[in-house]
């Protein structure tokens, strides 16, 4: 029998790259109004320096753009994906580091994903920790390396609390992937799966340890935001039970790393367990016979 | 039970509650299964005569030759008979007052059932051929079903969907007169209308039911009845190249391209579908003959088939696959040796795919990553 293309589902894969543009919205903004206005507001930067944080999304764009004109890939899809590294990283990386290390790993590590099937988002966003390296490793913006707010923990959650230039809102990190949940292509069960298994293990280390700081890291909106929309990406398992264990796995990893590493720990964590998708893809086909 | 979807359609198709009748082609042509032949060149037949193994003639005339045609059957070669047009019968057609148990069994499996479900649902988008034998043919349909319910200790269902409300409300003052028949009013989701996802959501045992579909049941009665074998055949000829969109009755074994021709202004750039744009299969319409397996041609604008893009790893296809299979792993060959059997090309899983990749052509053997 041939199969005729007359008749579609009315939405495919571009109306989920277009759902992610749309749910990195809220972030954006919030991580300009407190890297940028707020600090303005408090005359702790100049107004040119208002604009810092948008120089990292725009030079991402520019750079996913080109990356896709060169690659002959989708320029769209290209785009996106240094958007969404571009608000994970540090207010304090250097621009011109970050611009030339995103270019070439994204170049290299989207080419090689073709071929060996891995994470290559987070790998290119473990990459541009030298960018940051090349600064000072730091998270804090200029506010917080003075501690010139007093913030109480429904603050932090709203995200006035240290994180990625556009991730370090818990809030509005939710309001994004309830966006994305909306659009039936998006693996919402690999975030959901990985952030239980990610909050109850710090709660379980809390209980065991009383450490105050592990409480921290239940309130790090990067790490949520990697689970979003890093782990998402299209190498994932590709069955419901695959993409439970996925998302368990990476939420136990998350948290062991985050006592040691927090704001890098998830995407660590995704890329290491991207290299066990094809065992648990294994697995599972396995068991299929097996019924 | 599986969760069924309805599919979104274009609600500017419709077709209309205007029938043709397409019953004088010229010639007509049968399929020559078995390369056995009963009769031979220029020999005069009858309607009804066994010119073939498991085919009568749905015309009177002359035996001329065999040519190759195509169908929805899996044969080469045709038998071509010429219409003398004078309609003349092998046997007499007379009217059977009271039927016996008997006369049912032969046609109808009711041994041991609990159940008869007269299904009236048509599975593909923008066709209603058997919504329409229930539409034109209620009354004898009733009046079978109410014999049936005399003879037979069983439950009477009738199934269409909520959407054919013309059928409904004829139905439900004809109802009034037969009080065993239950009218069971259905959501328009696609696959509902095969036997195993009907009974599932009817909540019926296989076993203890009988499913026939209203096209076959017109065709018992007229057999039981009437003493008339079945010789035509309603056919839904629709889609966005056609206009206008009706139902036409046809004679078994009439070139499709006759019936277009006579009734239909056509695109240049059409393609022609045979029983569904989900399931079905595209043809060429210069030799397609009409056979019983045919229930509709989609007349469609051709479309640039959207590239196939990159598994995205959503898992849609496994989620919606009515059957269970997880087409993803359709290009692994041990797995697809494995769940070859099951699968019932209903398409789902190329129709949910966001990046538009084609399954089927792993079942086929065509391609594998």
């Amino acid at each position: 029998m041939s199969k005729i293309p007359y008749i579609h589902y009315q939405k495919d894969q571009k109306s989920l790259i277009h759902t992610y543009f749309i749910a990195l919205i809220p972030l954006l903004f919030f991580g300009f109004y407190k890297n940028g206005i707020l600090l303005y507001q408090n005359d702790l930067i100049t107004f040119q320096d208002i604009f810092i944080p948008l120089y990292f999304p725009l030079i991402s764009i520019l750079i996913g753009f080109l990356i896709g004109v060169i690659q002959k890939t989708s320029k769209k899809e290209m785009i996106l994906i240094s958007l969404i590294l571009s608000c994970t990283v540090s207010m304090n990386t250097n621009v011109l580091i970050y611009s030339l290390v995103l270019f070439a790993t994204l170049f290299i590590t989207s080419i090689m994903s073709r071929k060996y099937a891995f994470n290559y988002i987070s790998l290119t966003r473990i990459v541009l920790i030298l960018a940051l390296i090349f600064n000072s490793y730091s998270y804090l913006n200029v506010a917080e390396k003075i501690n010139a707010f007093n913030y109480n923990w429904s603050d932090k959650f709203l995200g006035y609390a240290n994180g990625g230039i556009f991730t370090s809102s818990t809030f509005f990190v939710i309001i994004s992937f309830l966006i994305l949940a909306f659009n039936k292509f998006y693996k919402k069960i690999i975030p959901i799966t990985s952030s239980l298994s990610y909050v109850l293990i710090l709660a379980l280390v809390f209980i065991i340890i009383k450490d105050t700081t592990y409480l921290n890291n239940l309130l790090n909106g990067t790490t949520y935001f990697a689970f979003a929309m890093f782990v998402t990406d299209p190498y994932t398992p590709n069955t419901k039970k695959g993409m439970m264990i996925y998302g368990v796995l990476i939420g136990i990893i998350t948290s062991v790393l985050s006592l040691v590493i927090p704001m890098e720990a998830s995407f660590i964590s995704i890329f290491i367990c991207s290299l066990t998708i094809p065992l648990i893809n294994k697995f599972l086909l396995k068991n299929v016979y097996n019924q | 039970m599986q969760k069924l979807i309805e599919l979104q359609k274009d609600e500017n198709i419709l077709v209309s509650s205007k029938i043709e009748q397409y019953l004088k082609p010229d010639f007509l042509y049968l399929p020559v299964k078995e390369n056995v032949l009963n009769v031979h060149k220029n020999e005069e037949v009858l309607i009804g005569s066994n010119v073939l193994p498991q085919s009568i003639s749905p015309i009177s005339g002359y035996v001329r030759k065999l040519v190759k045609m195509d169908s929805l059957v899996n044969s080469e070669y045709y038998l071509e008979i010429e219409n003398d047009f004078k309609e003349k019968r092998k046997k007499e057609t007379f009217s059977r007052a009271k039927l016996k148990k008997e006369d049912i069994l032969k046609k109808l499996n009711l041994e041991n059932k609990k159940n008869l479900v007269l299904n009236a649902l048509d599975n593909e988008l923008y066709v209603l051929t058997e919504n329409f034998y229930l539409f034109l043919y209620y009354e004898e349909l009733l009046e079978l079903l109410d014999e049936i319910s005399q003879l037979f200790d069983i439950t009477i269902y009738i199934c269409l969907k909520a959407s054919s409300s013309e059928n409904i409300n004829k139905l439900m003052s004809a109802l009034g007169m037969y009080p065993t028949i239950i009218l069971k009013v259905l959501p328009d989701y696609y696959l509902l209308a095969k036997n195993k996802f009907l009974l599932s959501y009817l909540e019926l045992k296989e076993e203890e039911t009988q499913v026939v579909s209203a096209s076959l049941f017109y065709g018992i009665y007229n057999e039981l009845k009437k003493n008339k074998p079945t010789t035509t055949k309603l056919i839904t000829i629709s889609g966005n190249a056609i206009k206008p969109r009706m139902i036409v009755e046809v004679k078994i074994g009439t070139r499709l391209k006759e019936v277009i021709d006579e009734y239909f202004e056509v695109n240049e750039n059409a393609v022609f579908i045979a029983n569904g744009l989900m399931s079905g299969k595209e043809i060429k319409l210069d030799n397609f003959i009409v056979t019983e397996e045919l229930n509709s041609l989609l007349v469609m604008n051709s479309v640039e088939a959207k590239p196939e893009g990159k598994c995205i790893n959503c898992g849609l296809c496994s989620d919606i696959c009515p059957v269970k299979i997880k087409p993803v792993f359709l290009h692994d060959p041990k797995y697809l040796n494995h769940v070859k059997d099951k699968c019932i090309n209903c398409g789902l899983c190329s129709y949910i795919c966001p990046v538009y990749i084609k399954f089927n052509r792993y079942l086929k053997g065509e391609h594998h990553e």
